[in-house]
């Protein structure tokens, strides 16, 4: 099986208009063998306002192993309306604007979570996990 | 011209396999039209000694919580072995998670607390970049 994460940041208002991109396959931690399981993407919609919805809980994925977080805000609510993502005791990771993703390691210690700051909003999550 | 940050996912984990290709468009926060105006460029660190807490993006350094700031940071070493740890806050060090082999990530930033780092080896590469706003909307 393989999973590939590729990031492409084009910035041509910056630094002469520079683009890159990096392709990385996602292997179980310290080794060469692939990720093998995958929750699936998920759509959450909310009628209103929401704090603190669970996405990932603490113990429920093994700690200092290869997890990777997909986040992604398709809310078509007003440009000020977002989705903030927390980590641990809610600490505040960032805001999620409509049209937005994020892509980061979980560690098996923490709660991620999510909360919507309007009604209407709706976002899409998967996580590529070891168990 | 805008600044724009594409993901794309593929895996045959599933029966159904999955390709996903998204792009955003980078723009100040409360807005959908005004491009976020700071870059710092990609920058590439080399850690000859492991590191523990490290701070690599300083809160201090930016205007925060009204913002649309933007990370990227990538383990850009060769060795399956090594780890990069990604933490929130340099007090209370909330982990993310770890960064292996070649792994990257990107994430909003509230420009409210610390990022800081943990590497597991001696010789690690670390690249990362922020994109962010001069000032807060």
């Amino acid at each position: 099986m393989a999973t590939t994460a590729t990031f492409t940041l084009s910035t041509p208002d910056f630094t002469g208009g520079g683009s890159f991109s990096v392709t990385t396959t996602l292997l179980k931690a310290g080794t060469s063998t692939g990720i093998d399981q995958f929750t699936g993407i998920a759509r959450v919609y909310k009628e209103a306002a929401t704090a603190d919805i669970s996405l990932v809980a603490n113990g429920d994925y093994t700690d200092d192993k290869s997890h990777r977080l997909y986040v992604k805000n398709t809310s078509t609510t007003a440009a000020d309306t977002f989705v903030l993502m927390e980590v641990g005791s809610n600490e505040p990771i960032g805001r999620l604007f409509p049209g937005d993703w994020m892509y980061i390691p979980v560690d098996g210690t923490e709660d991620i979570k999510a909360t919507t700051s309007a009604v209407g909003m709706s976002f899409e999550w998967g996580l590529f996990h070891e168990g | 011209m805008a600044t724009t940050a594409t993901i794309s996912l593929t895996s045959d984990i599933t029966g159904d396999a999955l390709s996903i290709n998204e792009s955003a468009t980078l723009t100040k926060s409360g807005s959908n039209v005004t491009n976020l105006d700071q870059f710092t460029g990609v920058n590439t660190v080399y850690y000859a000694a492991a590191q523990t807490e490290t701070n690599i993006i300083a809160a201090a350094d930016y205007p925060d919580t009204t913002v649309a700031h933007k990370v990227y940071i990538r383990n850009a070493n060769t060795s399956t072995t090594c780890t990069v740890e990604v933490d929130i806050d340099s007090t209370a060090n909330e982990p993310l998670g770890k960064l292996y082999y070649n792994d990257w990530c990107f994430f909003p930033w509230m420009g409210t607390k610390d990022i800081d780092i943990s590497t597991n080896e001696v010789g690690v590469t670390v690249e990362f970049a922020v994109i962010s706003q001069s000032v807060a909307s």
